[in-house]
């Protein structure tokens, strides 16, 4: 009879976890950021389209899937065309134009240049790939979207399901390069910071770091500490802010000090996983009470 | 019902996201992971946060492909496909040109089948009666960073080395 009550117990806070209605308007800020965030990455790869995409490229092609749209086009001119129509989509995503559809496209496109380009693949890819795939399987939400104008307005609370694989896909992202960094010993005595200024990752690659052992050892040591601490704050409660203000810090320095901030930008689907109605009407209303205060 | 299935799905794509990142290397080699190997490959789960795990080794790189010919000539080749353009530095790149140099897994394989097709087109640009290359390979000009001690006493932060991968092509 116990374990009857514990397993009815466990099976609704599941149900709660996976199905609590949240308001629609946290998907929309999802999906426009990785609509943007897939612009960033079609406009990024727009240069190196020959060399990783064409048949006369450095990269040999492996048999893909059926559905991945990179498997069935290799000239220079329906490469160019399919990012083009990548291009587009990805704005439809970001605006919310055809939605279900652009976001398979943005999906299905990073699935297959991850695939066929698999040696010059980077983290970000992986990201828009693995954001793509959770929003595919997510509620259809009409929020912020051109769709709405057309189609008619959708639920204003849908089920957090979709969020909620996302916000899983954050914690294992940082568990396990936390879980990686740790043994490594410039993690441990705070010189990483040092050379990863020093490296071709740097704005601003210059001996002078050297001189700045002290604060390069606290920001080593930091963005460990906020590696470690963002899942945790962002699954409390309480603490959620705290941990999208965390995040902004470790990632807008990244964006800041290094040349890839395109990892930033493909991190943000994953922290507007997070948001709640709570966070829109704070938005929203201080404008308002600005002006009610002049 | 549809709750039931939906959260079915979930759970097994969470778990799926979980044992994508489990090395098969474990006492429990691929076992944990084999429920899911299907769905990791086909729904593209598969991932690696391997982000600067340890400190980066370079400054600067710079990728040139070398023909080699029979008499002991040697000729430097841009590695940019097509049309063998001088390497143009863009951050993805780097792991691209890093990966061949030092190629694991997969790598090896898209590192031969690259200097291959390199094999072809420089074979196919020679004239009648004019020596074609032996083999091509794949050098990497490296600004490899010095140790923080090393860079007080140097003052600079780097030194250059020529580093060349393991795989090569045969053109003959």
């Amino acid at each position: 009879m116990r374990i009857a009550e514990l397993a009815s117990r466990a099976f609704e806070l599941a149900r709660r976890f996976l199905f609590e209605p949240i308001d629609a308007r946290v998907y929309a800020a999802v999906r426009a950021s990785y609509g943007l965030a897939s612009l960033a990455i079609v406009i990024e790869l727009w240069p190196m389209r020959k060399l990783l995409f064409c048949a006369d490229g450095a990269l040999v092609r492996t048999d893909l899937p059926f559905y991945l749209p990179l498997r069935w086009v290799d000239s220079e001119a329906a490469v160019s065309a399919l990012m083009i129509a990548m291009g587009m989509f990805a704005v439809f995503t970001a605006v919310g134009l055809f939605t279900r559809v652009s976001t398979a496209a943005m999906y299905l496109w990073a699935f297959s240049y991850g695939s066929v380009a698999s040696p010059a693949e980077t983290g970000y890819d992986a990201l828009a790939r693995l954001v793509g795939l959770a929003l595919l399987v997510s509620p259809t939400i009409r929020s912020w979207s051109v769709d709405a104008r057309l189609f008619g307005p959708g639920p204003a609370e849908v089920p957090r399901y979709g969020l909620r694989l996302l916000q899983w896909q954050l914690a294992i992202v940082y568990a396990v390069t936390v879980w990686l960094k740790l043994p490594d010993p410039y993690w441990r005595n705070g010189e990483f910071m040092t050379y990863f200024m020093m490296s071709i990752f740097s704005r601003a690659p210059s001996a002078v770091w050297v001189e700045w052992g002290r604060a390069m050892a606290l920001a080593s040591w930091g963005s460990l500490l906020l590696e470690t601490t963002i899942p945790i704050l962002l699954f409390t409660p309480r603490a959620r802010r705290l941990g999208i203000w965390g995040g902004i810090l470790l990632h807008g320095g990244i964006a800041i000090a290094s040349t890839i901030g395109m990892f930033s930008l493909c991190m943000v689907p994953l922290f507007a996983a997070f948001l709640t109605a709570e966070d829109f009407e704070a938005v929203m209303s201080r404008p308002a009470k600005e002006t009610a205060v002049a | 019902m549809r709750e039931g299935l939906l959260g079915a799905f979930c759970v097994y794509h969470m778990g799926a996201s979980l044992f994508a990142n489990m090395p098969p290397t474990t006492a429990f080699g691929g076992e944990l992971r084999a429920p899911f190997e299907t769905y990791i490959a086909y729904a593209g789960l598969k991932q690696a946060w391997t982000m600067f795990d340890t400190i980066p080794y370079f400054k600067s790189v710079h990728p040139v492909l070398v023909a080699r010919y029979r008499s002991g000539r040697e000729v430097e080749l841009g590695p940019m496909l097509p049309g063998l353009k001088p390497y143009r530095h863009l951050t993805r790149l780097t792991a691209l040109f890093v990966r061949f140099t030092w190629p694991e897994g997969d790598n090896a394989w898209f590192a031969r089948g690259y200097l291959q097709r390199v094999c072809g087109l420089v074979a196919g640009a020679v004239a009648p009666g004019e020596e074609r290359p032996s083999a091509i390979g794949l050098r990497l000009d490296v600004e490899r960073l010095r140790s923080i001690p090393e860079v007080r006493r140097a003052g600079s932060i780097s030194y250059t080395t020529h580093e060349f991968s393991p795989v090569t092509a045969s053109c003959e």
